[in-house]
C-alpha cells in the first residue's frame, strides 16, 4: 500500500502577466500543460498532484521545468503526504477535509 | 508510478478522457473523478451501463495500462492490451517465436516447479501442512511430461478447501468466484508485464490457447496463482462462502495482491515481481541464460 512518509505532494504556484493577448495564450498554455499532467486546481494559480515517491515528484519538476512560460514567477514545493494531511481547510468559518491521497484500489 | 487498479461494477458511469485524464462521471450522484492515466495499471469493467469512448481505450493502451471486459455474470470474458509498449518489439516476437523445444521444456519445468513449491508454502501457512507437495515438486521433469501439476493440484485443491470434491471451475458458484475474479486481475498485471518487456502474450511456452488468449501470460502467472488461492481461503475462512462477487470480498482479493511480498531478500509489490519474471524470459529467449526468476512467497 501507498506510504504517507514515501508518498509526496508537488505543488505548483504562479504568478503570471496576462496584460497581452500573447501573455495570456502563454498563462493557458501553461495551465493546460498542468491538467495534462494530472495537476489539479486547489486555488487560483496554486496546483497539486500527489506523486508516489520523491523521484516521481523529482521527474514531474523536471519536465514542467522545460516548458516554463517565458515571463512570470513559477514556484515548485514538495512536501509528505505525511505533512501534506496535516493541512488545515477552511470555507469560511467552517472546517473542510484535506485532500486525500488516491486509493491504490477503487471500486465503483 | 502507482499502479492503480479501478473496477467498475456497481454503477452507471460514463468514462471518457479530460485534459488527458481519465474524466468518470457517475449518473446517480453527478459525482466526479479525475485519475491520471498515468497512474492506472488495471481497468476492470463489469457493468453494462458503463460507456466510454474510444480515446479511454487508445489513451489506455498509450500508457501500457490493461482493461478487463466482463459479461453480466462479472466473469472476465475479454482483456486489451497495448501492444507498443517496448521498441525492441518486432525482433522479440521473432525470437519469441523461434524458442526451441528443449529450451520451452526447460522454462516449463521451472514455472510449474515454482507453482508446486509456492502452492505447498500456501497450503502450510492455510492448514498447517504441505500434503507432500514440496517432494512432489522435485519430481517435476523438463517439460513436466507427468503432469506433476495436476497431481499437485488435486492434492492441493481438496486439502486447502477441505473439501475432497472441490474442482477449480469457471462456472461454478463457489470459492471459484473469487479465484476467477482474482486471477483475472492477476492474468492482467502479468500479460502487462509482457507486453511491457516486449514480448507477445498470445505465444507461449506450453499453454496453447486454453480458453483465454494470451497463453503467455497464463504460463508465467501459474507460480503467482497461489497468491489469489490465499486470498481466497483468508475470505472463506473468515466469511463464509459467498454466492456471488460482492465489493467486499474484490476489495479482500485485491488488497491481498496489491500488497508487498519478499522477492529475493526485497519487499516488492507484484507489478515488479511480475515484470521482473517476464525480463528473465525474454533473457532466456535471448539465450542468456536458462533461468527464470519466478516469484517465491
Amino acid at each position: 500500500m501507498l506510504s504517507e512518509y514515501k508518498g509526496m505532494w508537488l505543488f505548483i504556484m504562479f504568478d503570471l502577466p496576462v496584460d497581452t493577448r500573447k501573455a495570456r495564450k502563454n498563462y493557458a498554455k501553461f495551465r493546460k500543460q498542468l491538467l495534462d499532467e494530472g495537476f489539479q486546481m486547489m486555488q487560483y494559480s496554486v496546483y497539486s498532484r500527489y506523486c508516489v515517491s520523491e523521484e516521481v515528484s523529482t521527474k514531474f519538476v523536471g519536465q514542467i521545468q522545460k516548458n516554463l512560460p517565458p515571463a512570470g514567477q513559477v514556484r515548485f514545493m514538495a512536501v509528505t503526504d505525511r505533512q501534506f494531511g496535516k493541512m488545515k481547510v477552511f470555507y469560511g468559518k467552517k472546517r473542510a477535509e484535506t485532500e486525500q491521497a488516491p486509493q491504490q484500489m477503487q471500486l465503483f | 508510478m502507482i499502479d492503480r487498479i479501478l473496477d467498475f461494477s456497481n454503477r452507471a458511469a460514463s468514462l471518457r478522457i479530460r485534459n488527458r485524464q481519465l474524466d468518470v462521471r457517475f449518473k446517480e450522484d453527478e459525482q466526479q473523478v479525475q485519475i491520471p492515466v498515468s497512474d492506472i495499471a488495471v481497468v476492470v469493467i463489469a457493468n453494462p451501463q458503463v460507456h466510454f469512448s474510444h480515446a479511454v481505450l487508445s489513451e489506455l493502451c498509450d500508457h501500457g495500462a490493461v482493461l478487463i471486459v466482463c459479461d453480466s455474470s462479472s466473469l472476465p470474458t475479454g482483456m486489451l492490451l497495448p501492444l507498443n509498449a517496448h521498441h525492441w518489439q518486432v525482433s522479440r516476437f521473432e525470437q519469441q517465436a523461434k524458442i526451441k523445444l528443449p529450451l520451452k521444456k526447460a522454462l516449463w519445468q521451472q514455472v510449474v516447479r515454482q507453482k508446486v513449491r509456492n502452492q505447498a508454502t500456501s497450503l502450510e501457512r492455510a492448514i498447517g501442512s504441505d500434503r507432500g507437495l514440496k517432494h512432489l515438486a522435485t519430481q517435476v521433469r523438463s517439460g513436466d511430461p507427468n503432469n506433476v501439476e495436476a497431481q499437485a493440484a488435486r492434492r492441493y485443491w481438496s486439502a486447502m478447501f477441505g473439501d475432497s470434491t472441490f474442482k477449480r471451475d469457471r462456472d461454478a458458484k463457489d470459492e471459484n468466484l473469487l479465484l476467477n475474479y482474482g486471477y483475472a486481475v492477476l492474468r492482467a498485471i502479468v500479460a502487462r508485464a509482457i507486453c511491457a518487456s516486449g514480448l507477445h502474450p498470445s505465444l507461449g511456452i506450453h499453454h496453447h490457447n486454453r480458453g483465454s488468449g494470451y497463453p503467455l501470460a497464463d504460463d508465467l502467472m501459474e507460480p503467482f496463482r497461489p497468491v489469489v488461492d490465499e486470498a481466497v481461503w483468508n475470505f472463506v475462512s473468515e466469511n463464509h462462502v459467498p454466492s456471488s462477487l460482492s465489493t467486499l470480498e474484490k476489495q479482500h482479493i485485491i488488497s491481498h495482491l496489491l500488497s508487498k511480498f519478499t522477492h529475493l531478500g526485497e519487499q516488492r509489490t507484484l507489478f515488479d515481481i511480475a515484470c521482473r519474471t517476464a525480463r528473465s524470459l525474454v533473457r532466456a529467449i535471448e539465450g542468456e541464460t536458462r533461468k527464470l526468476e519466478l516469484p517465491e512467497f
